[in-house]
């Protein structure tokens, strides 16, 4: 049993950290960004291609990919989605448009890269610390920390700071945030810049904690939906409560069901978790 | 039917079906869903099942595997019922992508490498192969055509519409609703099966949501309108699809850029689509 736990704080850490960012943008956006996903793979293999293919130093080729992922990043959250409603697409169209979106950025990346999978962390995985009977390295130490960080800065911001009650204002309705006079765009664009901060962010450090492929962008996406609706209450920081559900639920299965069923329970908590917050009464509930 | 124009020509058809199968689900109940080609997995592998494990006739399998599907179909409706807009499409892509997994991962279905040796409709042979396709084809059409313009049709249409309104007026709301998920997921089963027993070959790569990307395109790019409209536009964008593979020669990168070509044109036209406020593709 301690292992399940183990298991699940290490994946609860690295989901909540992959949710974050989606978390913030969906708050005022409303939209279910699909590409989140392929932003966090791009900034991995940015970050690869400029390490590794071109030989920059890790400390140059890291503040470069998420410069320029995040770059891309707030072009989707900050200008597109924004001109998007605007010009009247609805919010299912948006979501299309972003899934489509994804399997350009996916496919770029097997051109660009031939399909291989890249791991930039290292070799060395027996040192870190054991807790709970998991075994748990430094890196893992880190996004757990980030992660804390990450979640708490979040929480302090929306609950008790202007910009936060800004952020919340314009989620909830921008018609009537733009009648008490805050700046509608300079919040979008802020927030787009945080969201794709910590998206770019994630995907990097990912690539040092476990393999990556082109086509998992789809699979962080939707562990970021799930994450953000069971949380959806709480704020963009109920995105790490909602991951570290997620997280368990996924170590149970791994440890005590069947592991090849992982996957299975990632796309089922997605219809749980979807159906849960926005079931509409039916005509028969009605009578 | 043999080399490429064969394997384009079946991807085209199974493809055809299961767009019919969206076009389907999209006008009765007014949004895009991903399930169905989930669906279409499913009764493939019950038709391969059936006829290699159950021993069951070629067309008695394929009896099942519709059957099959139109109770998927029906059961994924149930599940979906309560959602609209973006929810019921991403629940949607829960189950077609959840039914993927599952296809992964039970061994009965082989795993990830699929099953070889699926009993094919035209034992193989061009001919009766090209006479099935074309059944298919003109069946499938059909079907669709004839529950458009039905009064069925348009009572399911009037209810995407107005829920209230049509049931005011004495529509059997959910009993129709019910109906068209099952009808659809008929349809996708058959495209499925098609596919499977064509080919001889099957494993769950094929009913990846991705795959979803070609029927969805037709449906979109012909706005609403007829089967045949569907029909017409699934094939321009599979033998433009398959011309850049061709031309392309290399398909580690042919495969990769014919997608990004499909989806960038998917996504100008429904942009477009939308901004013009012309017929709706999808959604409300």
């Amino acid at each position: 049993m301690s292992d399940v736990l183990g298991a699940a704080i290490i994946s609860g850490s690295i989901y909540a950290l992959i949710s974050l960012g989606f978390a913030l943008g969906f708050r005022v956006s409303g939209v279910f960004n699909l590409a989140y996903g392929g932003l966090l793979v791009a900034a991995g293999y940015a970050n690869y291609a400029f390490a590794v293919l071109l030989g920059l130093p890790t400390w140059l080729s890291i503040p470069i990919s998420i410069l320029l992922i995040s770059g891309i990043g707030f072009a989707i959250e900050g200008y597109g989605v924004p001109f998007a409603k605007k010009v009247g697409l609805t919010s299912l169209d948006i979501m299309v448009l972003t899934w489509l979106l994804l399997v350009v950025m996916q496919d770029l990346v097997i051109i660009i890269f031939s399909s291989t999978s890249i791991y930039m962390g290292s070799q060395d995985v027996t040192t870190g610390l054991t807790f709970l009977g998991t075994h748990i390295t430094s890196i893992q130490f880190a996004i757990m920390g980030l992660t804390f960080a990450g979640a708490s800065v979040l929480f302090v911001i929306s609950r008790f700071t202007a910009s936060g009650r800004e952020v919340t204002a314009v989620g909830d309705n921008v018609a009537l945030a733009t009648i008490c006079g805050i700046n509608v765009k300079r919040v979008i664009a802020l927030n787009a810049v945080a969201a794709s901060l910590l998206a770019a962010g994630a995907g990097v450090l990912l690539t040092y904690e476990d393999r990556l492929e082109p086509t998992l962008g789809m699979r962080f996406s939707i562990i970021a939906i799930v994450a953000t609706l069971v949380g959806i209450r709480l704020g963009p920081g109920g995105a790490v409560l909602g991951a570290y559900a997620f997280g368990l639920l996924e170590s149970v299965v791994l440890y005590l069901v069947d592991p090849g069923l992982r996957d299975s329970v990632v796309y089922f908590c997605l219809l749980a978790a979807v159906t849960v917050t926005y079931r509409r009464k039916l005509i028969s509930d009605v009578g | 039917m043999v080399g490429f124009t064969a394997y384009v020509m079946q991807m085209a058809v199974g493809g055809a079906l299961i767009a019919l199968a969206l076009s389907v689900y999209i006008d009765g109940i007014g949004y895009t869903v991903f399930h169905l080609i989930g669906i279409s997995g499913f009764a493939a592998y019950a038709y391969t099942l059936l006829t290699l494990s159950g021993n069951w006739s070629v067309s008695a399998a394929l009896a099942g595997g519709i059957l099959v599907g139109a109770i998927a179909g029906w059961l994924c409706s149930e599940c979906l019922r309560p959602l609209r807009g973006d929810g019921l499409t991403l629940a949607s892509f829960g189950i077609g992508v959840g039914l993927f997994e599952l296809l992964r991962f039970i061994p009965l279905t082989g795993g990830v490498f699929g099953i070889a040796g699926v009993p094919q409709f035209g034992v193989g042979e061009p001919i009766p192969t090209l006479i099935v396709t074309v059944v298919f084809l003109i069946v499938g059409a059909v079907v669709a055509t004839f529950w458009r313009r039905s009064l069925g049709g348009a009572i399911v249409r009037s209810i995407r519409q107005d829920e209230w309104a049509a049931l005011s007026i004495g529509a059997r709301v959910e009993g129709h609703q019910r109906f068209t998920g099952a009808f659809a997921g008929a349809l996708a089963a058959a495209g499925g099966i098609y596919s499977g027993a064509t080919t001889g070959f099957i494993e769950p790569r094929d009913f990846q949501p991705t795959n979803l990307l070609i029927p969805l395109a037709a449906t979109i790019l012909a706005c609403g309108k007829t089967p045949l409209g569907v029909l017409g536009s699934l094939f321009a964008i599979v033998f433009f699809f398959q011309a850049v593979r061709f031309i392309g020669q290399d398909p580690t990168t042919a495969g990769p850029v014919s997608e990004i070509i499909v989806a960038v044109l998917v996504a100008a036209i429904l942009v477009i689509v939308r901004v013009r406020k012309q017929v709706m593709p999808h959604g409300q």
